[in-house]
């Protein structure tokens, strides 16, 4: 009895000390069950979570350029690029030399980064693969989570090496560089937007979640006032004028004078933006805004136009030209033939720098001063392009009695061909000064904030002054080879030395120019044409050099807008 | 007694289930979802490529210079490509050939 009592006590015990044991096993699962699940819950879900999930970034497309038209000038299209994270690679060596093989780089230099990046959890390989590269990388059949294809947007210019100045380019990292890309990066660029991938435990995604908080946001169009068609007659003219003058460079420019658009803005040497990498070094520069001259006598009519403006002249006012010399204060004056009596008209029709002198006494420095400026000299015109020069006005007080007789001969002052173009323009618009725009604003308020159509002189004069001395130029003057049949233009020529660097001028070297415009009675068009230093033909006059070039940029657009002949064309047309 | 257990057993199994079958729906739905994202964004891409091509092909640099030199004809040829009038007549045209050349000497 003792004994099966003493049993019983030890099994009970031993059964307390197993359902003890059992009990405190589950309160230890469970304890570490309300240790991970409680008090570990946010760290751990956080880790989880950073296993599973893998934020991407979704890249952009950048918009689109139109010229006014609707010809499609700039646009992306997507690529891929290949990228490893060396951090992961097992067999760097290995990899480099499958991958170079594939995209035929070179495997020793590849592999050379790959181990200078060993510590590294991104690495481009090559970026923008054309479709065979792409199609070559997938049937190596890479397994592991090492690398991967990230999209990225290729920029494609359609209508070719057009308008690439003004275009500019987008760089590999799709930032603009230069032109429209540059200025309007703002709208084209876009806003990149985030999507969060769920992988699986080997890496595979398993889930595509587009973050609705921060949503991809593709760039604006940009609509320009550039007409392909106009354009490509101002390159293809350029390229004849190369080939027959050989200058160091040249450029065009075709405006609407009403409305300030540029229709045509065009750049020798150019480059193509599809094939940036063949470009020379100064392709990349847009002469019309960053180029700056004396611009010699093409700037002769503004100064008159003002000074009739201001009543100081009289249009049957008459100068004498000294039969070609004359004496101003210390220094002496030549004009290129002995004029004696000249009119004002003809002062400007044979493009008199004495006659010229006497206006510019007439004057005075304080009216001539005011003209440059009111004409938009020596400041920016304010077109929607990086990069554009002011030009030089000197102060006031830093004119001297040499600047009376220099200025009004377009000596002492520097400009831009578009600053020239925009002060003509004013002449062409009823003496309303207009500031150029290459870009068409979406946005109305601000168009009309940043329009600028200031009346600088009267409509009187302006007209005078076309229908009169600028078109006798064309007629009887010095741009007698601008003539075209069927229309009656009126225009300017220029020939100017080239300033020197260090000062002074550059002897023998010659900035030749002409603007134009059509028809007299509304103009529709103004073309100017500038060639830096002609080298072939030996000649540098302006008449000679770039008003061939001009007229015939501006008969093609007169036609190409339908503007109608001013008088019957003659039997058989044929271009120059 | 045992009834309401199994009852209760038999609910929570049902409901669990059911919630299955329902995430098993949602996940093919948001897979569909995202394959058709996908379709979007390949023709989207596929867009951008033909009209870039047909924007390079129609560029006025390429048949500028054949228009003047009258090597592109803008008349209607006298055999339609297509026998159905279409509305737009101008699609009609194409580069003449040699023979038709001939042909219309």
């Amino acid at each position: 009895m003792h004994e099966l009592g003493a049993v019983n006590g030890l099994s009970r015990r031993r059964a307390g000390w197993l359902v003890t044991g059992i009990g405190v096993a589950w309160l230890v699962v469970i304890g570490r069950l309300v240790q991970l699940q409680v008090w570990h819950q946010a760290e751990l879900e956080h880790r989880a979570q950073r296993q599973r999930e893998f934020v991407e970034e979704i890249a952009p497309r950048p918009g689109d350029i139109f010229d006014r038209q609707g010809r499609l000038l700039a646009t992306s299209v997507r690529t891929r690029s290949l990228y490893v994270i060396p951090s992961h690679i097992a067999r760097p060596w290995t990899v480099a030399q499958q991958l170079a093989g594939a995209l035929q780089l070179d495997g020793d230099d590849l592999f050379e980064r790959v181990g200078r990046h060993a510590d590294k959890h991104f690495l481009w390989v090559k970026r923008r693969l054309s479709d065979d590269e792409v199609e070559r990388i997938r049937e190596l059949n890479l397994g592991g989570d090492w690398w991967g294809f990230r999209d990225e947007f290729r920029r494609v210019y359609p209508q070719g090496a057009v308008a690439a100045q003004v275009i500019g380019l987008r760089d590999i990292d799709g930032k603009g560089r230069g032109g429209i890309e540059e200025s309007c990066d703002a709208a084209l660029q876009g806003t990149p937007g985030r999507r969060v991938l769920t992988r699986d435990a080997l890496g595979r995604v398993i889930d595509v979640c587009d973050d609705p908080a921060h949503p991809a946001a593709d760039g604006k169009p940009v609509l320009l006032t550039l007409d392909t068609v106009v354009q490509l007659f101002a390159e293809r003219e350029l390229d004849r004028l190369v080939a027959e003058w050989k200058p160091e460079s040249c450029c065009a420019v075709v405006l609407n004078p009403h409305t300030g658009d540029v229709l045509a803005m065009a750049s020798r040497p150019t480059f193509d933006p599809n094939h940036p990498e063949n470009a020379s070094e100064d392709a990349w520069k847009n002469r019309a805004i960053a180029d700056i001259y004396e611009p010699g006598s093409t700037i002769k009519p503004c100064f008159v136009a003002y000074g009739l403006d201001q009543a100081v002249l009289s249009t049957d006012d008459h100068f004498y030209g000294e039969r070609g010399v004359y004496r101003m204060g210390k220094r002496l004056l030549h004009d290129h033939h002995p004029y004696g009596d000249l009119s004002l008209t003809d002062v400007l029709v044979k493009s008199s720098n004495i006659g010229m002198a006497k206006i510019g006494e007439r004057l005075g420095n304080q009216r001539l001063h005011d003209a440059a400026t009111a004409f938009g000299l020596g400041r920016k015109t304010g077109i929607e392009l990086p990069g554009e020069l002011p030009g030089i006005l000197r102060p006031l007080g830093e004119w001297t009695s040499y600047s009376t007789g220099s200025v009004p001969m377009g000596h002492e002052i520097a400009v831009t061909p578009l600053q020239l173009i925009t002060a003509h323009a004013a002449l062409a618009n009823n003496g309303k000064l207009r500031r150029p725009r290459l870009v068409v604003s979406q946005d109305r308020d601000l168009a009309e904030l940043h329009d600028v159509n200031q009346p600088i002189i009267s409509p009187a004069v302006a007209k005078w002054l076309i229908e009169g001395p600028m078109h006798e130029v064309i007629t009887r003057g010095t741009g007698r080879l601008a003539q075209v049949p069927g229309y009656h233009l009126f225009g300017k020529t220029g020939t100017a030395q080239c300033l020197s660097p260090n000062g002074g001028y550059l002897h023998g070297r010659y900035i030749s120019s002409f603007l134009c415009g059509a028809p007299l009675e509304n103009p529709r068009a103004l073309v100017l044409v500038m060639v830096n230093q002609a080298s072939g033909g030996g000649e540098a006059f302006g008449g000679r050099v770039a008003a061939p070039t001009a007229a015939e940029i501006l008969r093609q657009t007169l036609v190409y807008l339908r503007v109608s002949p001013d008088e019957p064309l003659p039997p058989r047309m044929t271009r120059r | 007694m045992a009834f309401r257990f199994a009852a209760a057993v038999v609910l929570v199994v049902v409901v669990a289930l059911t919630s299955a079958v329902m995430e098993k729906s949602n996940l093919a739905q948001r897979r569909r979802v995202s394959q058709q994202q996908y379709r979007l964004d390949e023709l989207r891409e596929q867009y951008s490529q033909l009209r870039s091509e047909a924007q390079r092909l129609g560029a006025p640099a390429r048949w500028l210079d054949p228009l003047e030199q009258g090597r592109l004809s803008l008349q209607r040829p006298r055999q339609p490509m297509r026998a159905a009038s279409r509305a737009t007549p101008l699609l009609n045209w194409m580069v003449p050939t040699s023979r038709d050349e001939g042909a219309l000497r």
